[in-house]
């Protein structure tokens, strides 16, 4: 059975206008004028106990507002939804004892208080058994190893320190569900990797629903399951994350610091006038990366080389390995195309396919896109 | 998944007594946090309460000039109780956080998010959080005014029941200060800038609240409206009773305050309750 069902759920915000200029403004406070604006449309989807769903999209797609609608924060303008059987928005109290949310955009943390203070608070916020609380509370510490920041002020922890934090504070009540915000927004590369690790530890060891919300296409990759895509407030997407990754997450970019000259390393096509990379790959005999290796040099001036390259048809390790084999790396950063990209590329495939966007889910095709 | 929900729900339902207990505890435990957030800001207190020494003292010279000349025209007071009753509610007034402008705040940035999501009540939160800022303010201000008073007129005399009631009637004035600045925050949700609105009421509680001299001494009819008005349940109230005891007055003025904090409760709830509809949290 479903532990989260939504059944044409919709969120249309009304705002204010005002024309510009001064006589604008009067006019606006004398006859004020709104603008509709339906942020998330009807939308349906169901999510099983145990599951790591990634609801995915650019900003201002709808995520926020759907995991508001399904906390309970927010009434929607229409359709239904129940969460653990309860419907949040009526029932929101007696929901909250049993989900946890975390907004990385916001701190639940007392910020002249250390993170211990605000975890005896939450504690006696949801009711918490003491002697239960305080093995909870030394599992998380364990867990999200972070015994050394208890009582260092809020204020005081870096960000990724603090987010560690905050997940554990989150998790304290044992909740059946966790709905994650950005968790990783404006964390490094590292923190990045410790939170999703993390995430992906307590649904093995907890057996915790995750529903995150990200526009990070590493938190997808490397987290979830399955993802949702969501633009303009509708679904586009929902399918697992493994074709996800095979049909729009392939592509890598790869910014490189050489030690000797980037030049060194490619090629300019007589013809088109393009770069080429040209590195020996192991096991080929020759030197040229012909145009179909998916291989495409973004940028090569003084020390930096910028490569975008398909994994589905060149995987990653030998295009490095023939790049070390030519010289030292000092830097290098791998990273995913941003989710703006990732959607315009599904359109694109989606209309190249039969001339109309359509949403690749696996069963139940969405009208949304028709 | 359901049947989990009920057996944790029956778990939960450990008695009313027990129910009630662990509310308690709840606020409480918000409002201990509060306290020991709030004293980062001690610096701040401590410079609003030196605000304090000037103003007793260049209006306690006001009321030594006042006594002089016109002293039989204000029956039952003298300059001593005229500056501890100024000390005592200058107390009240300086102490008042700035709670508005925060409920303002979590209602435009969507940090009301965080609160909403909680097991618990957005105003008991928020109430036990501002108590746990307005006692670590009003003790400070407290004891810099009693200093200021006792240096500049000597000891009060205040009767043991003035002493007994006066906690009372300062925590049923707090309280209905939250009411009324919490409503004022909660206009966030229909206008621009609630700061307007927390200004005029601010200023209506200094000059109708009786906070530089009690409201018996206002001419009329600025006394009659006064003493109706909610204001003087804030600051005259408590202030008077504690410097000049009668069972009477404080009988009246305990009843005035409970009427206008029902009265003002009531109002709230249903501002509250259309605001929560009206909850509209764009992006993260």
């Amino acid at each position: 059975m479903p532990i989260i069902e939504v059944e044409g759920l919709t969120k249309t915000f009304r705002a204010r206008e005002r024309a510009a200029g001064f006589l604008g403004s009067l006019g606006s406070l004398i006859a004020p004028s709104y603008r509709e604006r339906q942020a998330v449309k009807p939308t349906s989807f169901a999510l099983e106990a145990g599951e790591v769903l990634a609801f995915i999209g650019p900003n201002g797609a709808g995520k926020s507002t759907t995991i508001k609608m399904l906390t309970g924060i927010l009434h929607p303008s229409g359709g239904r939804a129940s969460v653990l059987g309860l419907v949040p928005w009526e029932q929101r109290r007696r929901l909250a004892f049993h989900i946890a949310s975390v907004y990385g955009q916001k701190s639940q943390l007392w910020y002249h208080l250390p993170p211990q203070d605000t975890f005896n608070l939450l504690a006696r916020i949801y009711e918490l058994d003491q002697v239960e609380y305080r093995k909870r509370k030394d599992f998380l510490i364990e867990v999200f190893d972070i015994s050394e920041y208890l009582r260092t002020p809020a204020r005081k922890l870096s960000l990724g320190e603090r987010m560690r934090c905050e997940l554990a504070a989150a998790l304290l009540h044992k909740p059946s569900v966790v709905f994650l915000d950005e968790p990783t927004i404006g964390l490094d590369v590292i923190a990045k990797q410790r939170i999703r690790d993390l995430i992906g530890q307590l649904n093995a060891e907890e057996g915790l629903t995750v529903f995150l919300t990200s526009h990070d296409a590493g938190d997808v990759e490397q987290v979830c399951k399955r993802a949702i895509v969501i633009n303009h407030g509708e679904i586009v997407l929902d399918a697992p994350v493994a074709r996800l990754k095979h049909d729009y997450l392939r592509v890598k970019t790869i910014d490189l610091l050489l030690e000797d000259d980037a030049e060194t390393l490619v090629k300019t096509d007589a013809e088109s006038g393009q770069q080429r990379l040209s590195v020996q790959l192991p096991g080929s005999i020759d030197e040229e990366i012909t145009s179909d290796a998916g291989i495409t040099v973004l940028k090569a001036k003084g020390h930096g080389l910028k490569l975008e390259i398909d994994t589905a048809r060149s995987p990653l390790e030998p295009i490095m390995a023939a790049i070390i084999q030519h010289g030292h790396i000092i830097d290098m950063t791998i990273s995913d195309p941003p989710m703006e990209e990732i959607i315009a590329m599904m359109y694109r495939q989606a209309a190249q396919e039969d001339g109309k966007p359509v949403p690749l889910a696996p069963e139940k095709p969405l009208e949304a896109l028709s | 998944m359901d049947i989990l929900l009920k057996e944790r729900e029956q778990a939960r339902r450990r008695g009313q007594w027990a129910r009630l207990r662990l509310s308690c505890l709840k606020y409480l435990a918000v409002l201990r946090a509060s306290s020991a957030n709030n004293l980062a800001y001690i610096m701040e207190v401590i410079f609003r309460a030196l605000f304090l020494v000037a103003l007793i003292y260049i209006i306690g010279q006001l009321w030594r000039t006042t006594f002089a000349l016109h002293g039989s025209s204000l029956p039952g007071f003298t300059v001593n109780t005229m500056v501890w009753y100024l000390a005592a509610a200058e107390t009240l007034a300086t102490s008042l956080p700035a709670l508005t402008r925060h409920i303002d705040q979590e209602v435009r940035s969507g940090e009301l998010a965080y609160l909403l999501g909680r097991p618990c009540s957005y105003i008991l939160y928020n109430y036990a959080r501002y108590l746990g800022e307005r006692l670590v303010r009003l003790a400070l201000c407290g004891v810099v005014a009693a200093i200021v008073a006792l240096i500049f007129v000597g000891p009060p005399h205040f009767s043991l029941l003035g002493v007994l009631a006066w906690p009372l009637m300062v925590l049923l004035a707090i309280s209905i200060e939250f009411v009324c600045y919490f409503a004022i925050g909660l206009l966030a949700f229909w206008t621009e800038n609630t700061q307007p609105f927390s200004f005029l009421f601010s200023r209506l509680e200094l000059v109708l609240g009786g906070v530089l001299a009690p409201i018996e001494i206002f001419p009329q009819p600025l006394r009659g409206i006064a003493q109706i008005l909610p204001f003087s349940t804030m600051l005259y109230g408590p202030s008077r009773v504690l410097v000049q005891f009668s069972a009477g007055l404080f009988g009246l003025l305990v009843l005035q305050q409970a009427v206008t904090l029902l009265g003002a409760g009531l109002l709230l709830t249903v501002l509250y309750t259309i605001a929560a509809r009206r909850v509209s949290i764009h992006g993260g």
